[in-house]
């Protein structure tokens, strides 16, 4: 069956790329284009050259600072955005000092917009541009309120790149130079604000890549604080000369709320997966990564550094019939023990209305709740309307470096979509084909590539996800491709067979081959008018199974090719195939991992007899 | 470095740039932020901070997520402070009879509601009670709750107030006065002689002398010298409930 699924995944790619059709398919269940309720400088809208595309309208709050909200992703070749995001904020920072002698909430205390916000140079936003936000202030005297508000350019949107977002290099032996080799650079831009809170400045920055990756950056600059000079040895490190002026070492512990709204799915799920070792295997233990459903709102806490969770929405499928899903990816969070409400790594609720923070919340409807309570309260309900509460911890140690001004210092983490789409965003032409297991021959020098499944004719099922137009099964060169014809397209070894083509160059030599194990059958000479007509005999070593007659002449490289089935011979034939295929993926599976050398170089030299020789084929094949 | 909107003059303070010995500007303007100038900086310019319009009918809505126009502002602001939930005896930081604006947002939640809402805090000095007022501007309807403990940040005017109020206890800032005369060479006497940061004080299990900021409104700050040093200010906290100082440890 696995046989079987890869054959016609092979086809339905074929079939989308042969109609022209997108490179990544879109899954039959397509929701409608999500909301998107800004306009003008509030929504951004970027499209990157791989055909991604983000959509989000943003805003800087009084306390969260930069909101981004119904963020939405279009990969390339979808007709309409998904949505990823509902929203997206800072839901607190806290700042606990190692001295013991302060603790600060700067999002609930001071909060990151408004008079904290900062107005941003262009000296400061070099490689990007800005926009503007609204400052909005009241005084009150004497029982009469005056409404001030000031604009001042507050974001920078910057585009990034990034090289090496893929690299894939199909070198032959001894060479360093063949082609193709497929790399990209990958793009991305972010988004980002200032907020002074006293001494400290933070960048809230937010990263969106067109491989559809989200990245959330707090970074940390200003000033060390005048006031914390008050540690000791332990408690922090001295900055001053000699052993002198210790700067209290402290954390940053930021929360970001993340109201995740996957393709605008009623039901989204938390999953954790964590992988243990097993049994042993035959060159080491296996390891076995098994997901689990978050049932309930829970306070999530790594149980190893392999341990990791994903928001999947069940019933919106790829192409691939996967569930869609963004996972988390931490580089490096570090978790304060000091406070029940840092040590949980990501605490997960149902989205409720009043909740808008991770602690101190300032919802009269919920007031000075925490995440902590948010999850008791509600540690029955079912978890289907995720909300992520994600502890990015950083504990600052100060050093030397840090005056003056302090070196910025980012702590970070990312959610990057896992079978979001059923390749990746970025996945080029020439790679368009391989979708699992490629089986067959991949010819990724084409554009869009093609794969071929020699042995194995693709069942006349349609898969449930192909595209639902009829192709039009067009040569791919025109009207000149050659045709082949055979007596009988059943065969046993040593059997005689009659071959009939047309369309080769006239009087050139037509090689002839028995694949996918190439096993050359003789040569016929076309005539004037580029015909060929002639008897042959199958070989005896023809192993029995699945085979294909290709055809190459000799001067004009066209080839033509038909499938023929082998009958059983009565010694060993079958066993040189390793299977039912007999075919490139069982000979290779086979051979490549004993990893001999001289296995190797036959099979480089094989496999590149059978590329010179499929690359020149051609589509047009009439079978007996 | 923040400066409360005390004013709307305008001053200019000369602002040293390290390693390139330009000499940009640190401007207060409108008397609500400095905002020094970077070298290189052109083409992104603040407007101007303006006194708004008020607004007391429907104005013309933006999209619901849309920043708030001036004329959205002022009539969520109106809509806000003049519903019936507000007390009859509501009194502002000063102890005039308004409620005290504290901030105006869009609510970062339904934000897939095609209404246009508006998150407008306020706080009673009365009862000591903060008010989310959600204003939906598309139907000119509040919808509201009060509780006492919750404390937001305080807005500029809030910090501008307790500043007054500290520098107004003799004894309370004896300290704070000799340190700026020491490093300024004058006198203290105004917030605009310093950056100041203000929050909102809650009192935790840690903090002593400070319980009666778990009900009344209290702010923490700090002091910044402008060209200068910090001014060691984490020995109190302003009360704004009862126009106290409360020393802290």
């Amino acid at each position: 069956m696995k046989r079987m699924s890869r054959a016609i995944a092979l086809a339905a790619a074929a079939v989308a790329v042969a109609a022209g059709l997108a490179v990544v398919p879109v899954s039959a269940a397509t929701a409608a284009a999500p909301t998107v309720n800004c306009s003008g400088d509030a929504r951004i809208e970027k499209s990157f050259e791989n055909g991604t595309e983000w959509q989000m309208c943003w805003r800087i709050d009084s306390k969260h600072g930069l909101v981004l909200e119904q963020v939405a992703v279009k990969a390339p070749g979808e007709d309409s955005y998904r949505r990823v995001l509902d929203s997206v904020s800072l839901g607190q920072l806290n700042v606990p000092y190692d001295t013991g002698k302060n603790v600060w909430n700067d999002i609930t205390s001071y909060g990151f917009g408004n008079q904290y916000l900062q107005k941003l140079s262009a000296a400061e936003c070099t490689t990007g541009t800005l926009r503007d936000y609204g400052q909005a202030w009241s005084i009150t005297r004497r029982g009469e309120t005056t409404n001030y508000l000031r604009t001042i350019p507050s974001l920078c949107i910057t585009d990034t790149t990034r090289d090496l977002a893929y690299r894939s290099h199909e070198q032959t032996w001894g060479s360093i130079e063949d082609a193709p080799l497929f790399t990209a650079t990958g793009q991305a831009f972010d988004l980002t604000i200032v907020s002074k809170v006293d001494w400290y400045e933070y960048a809230t920055k937010v990263e969106f890549t067109d491989e559809g990756a989200i990245s959330f950056n707090l970074g940390a600059t200003g000033d060390v604080s005048y006031e914390d000079f008050d540690a000791d040895a332990t408690t922090g490190w001295p900055i001053g000369t000699d052993a002198a002026d210790y700067a209290a070492s402290h954390w940053h512990n930021a929360f970001w709320r993340l109201d995740f709204g996957l393709d605008g799915q009623a039901l989204q799920q938390v999953e954790q997966y964590d992988s243990t070792l097993g049994e042993p295997g035959e060159q080491a233990p296996l390891m076995h990564t098994t997901g689990a459903t978050v049932e309930h709102p829970a306070n999530l806490v790594p149980a190893a550094d392999t341990t990791w969770w994903r928001v999947v929405a069940p019933e919106s499928r790829n192409a691939d019939n996967h569930a869609r899903s963004y996972e988390f990816v931490f580089p490096g969070s570090q978790l304060y023990q000091g406070n029940p409400i840092t040590q949980p790594l990501i605490s997960v609720t149902n989205y409720a209305d009043c909740e808008q923070f991770a602690s101190n919340n300032l919802n009269p409807a919920c007031p000075n709740l925490s995440v902590l309570d948010y999850v008791a309260n509600s540690a029955d309900a079912a978890l289907t309307d995720p909300v992520a509460w994600v502890n990015s911890g950083f504990h600052h140690v100060v050093r030397d470096e840090d005056q003056s001004p302090m070196q910025t210092h980012w702590q970070s983490f990312s959610i990057m979509p896992r079978d979001w789409t059923a390749q990746s965003m970025s996945t080029p032409d020439g790679r368009s084909c391989i979708d699992g297991d490629p089986g067959g021959e991949i010819h990724s020098d084409e554009s869009p590539c093609e794969a071929v499944e020699p042995t194995t004719p693709p069942e006349t099922t349609p898969p449930t996800e192909t595209p639902t137009e009829t192709p039009t099964p067009t040569p791919t060169e025109g009207e000149d491709a050659p045709s082949l014809s055979i007596s009988s397209t059943e065969l046993s070894p040593g059997e005689s067979f009659e071959l009939e083509g047309a369309g080769f160059a006239a009087d050139e030599a037509v090689e002839v081959v028995l694949h996918s194990e190439p096993i050359t059958v003789g040569t016929l000479t076309a005539d004037a008018e580029g015909v060929i007509a002639g008897t042959l005999e199958l070989p005896a070593a023809a192993a029995a199974g699945e085979h294909t007659i290709v055809v190459t002449g000799a001067e004009s490289g066209l080839t033509a090719e038909v499938a023929v089935t082998v009958a059983s011979a009565p010694t060993g034939a079958a066993a040189a195939g390793g299977g039912s295929g007999a075919g490139m993926l069982a000979f290779t599976g086979t051979a490549l991992p004993i990893a001999a050398a001289s296995a190797a170089v036959v099979l480089l030299a094989a496999g590149g007899l059978l590329l010179l020789l499929r690359r020149r084929r051609r589509s047009a094949i009439t079978s007996a | 470095m923040q400066s409360p909107p005390s004013n709307t003059r305008t001053r200019r303070l000369p602002y040293a740039i390290l390693g390139g010995g330009v000499v940009a500007a640190a401007a207060i303007v409108g008397g609500f932020m400095a905002i020094p100038a970077v070298s290189g900086a052109n083409g992104a310019e603040s407007s101007e901070a303006r006194a708004l319009d008020e607004v007391t009918s429907k104005p013309e809505l933006g999209s619901p997520r849309d920043p708030l126009s001036p004329a959205e502002l002022s009539y969520a602001i109106h809509l806000a402070s003049t519903d019936a939930s507000v007390p009859d005896d509501v009194t502002s930081v000063d102890g005039s009879a308004a409620p005290q604006v504290l901030s105006v947002d869009i609510p970062t939640r339904n934000v897939d509601s095609p209404d246009r809402l508006v998150d407008v805090f306020l706080f009673d000095y009365t009862s000591n009670q903060t008010f989310l007022q959600t204003v939906d501007l598309t139907a000119g309807s509040v919808e509201s709750t009060a509780r006492q403990g919750v404390q937001p940040p305080p807005s500029p005017d809030e910090v501008d107030y307790a500043f007054g109020v500290f520098l107004g206890d003799p004894a309370a800032s004896a300290a704070v006065r000799a340190e700026y005369a020491a490093v300024a060479g004058e006198e203290l006497e105004s917030i605009d002689q310093l950056a100041v940061t203000g929050g909102a004080f809650v009192p935790d299990a840690g903090t002593l002398g400070a319980d009666a900021c778990s009900i009344d409104r209290c702010v923490e700050m700090q002091f910044r010298v402008p060209g200068g040093g910090y001014l060691d200010t984490t020995g109190f906290v302003v009360d704004l409930s009862t126009e106290s100082v409360i020393g802290i440890k």
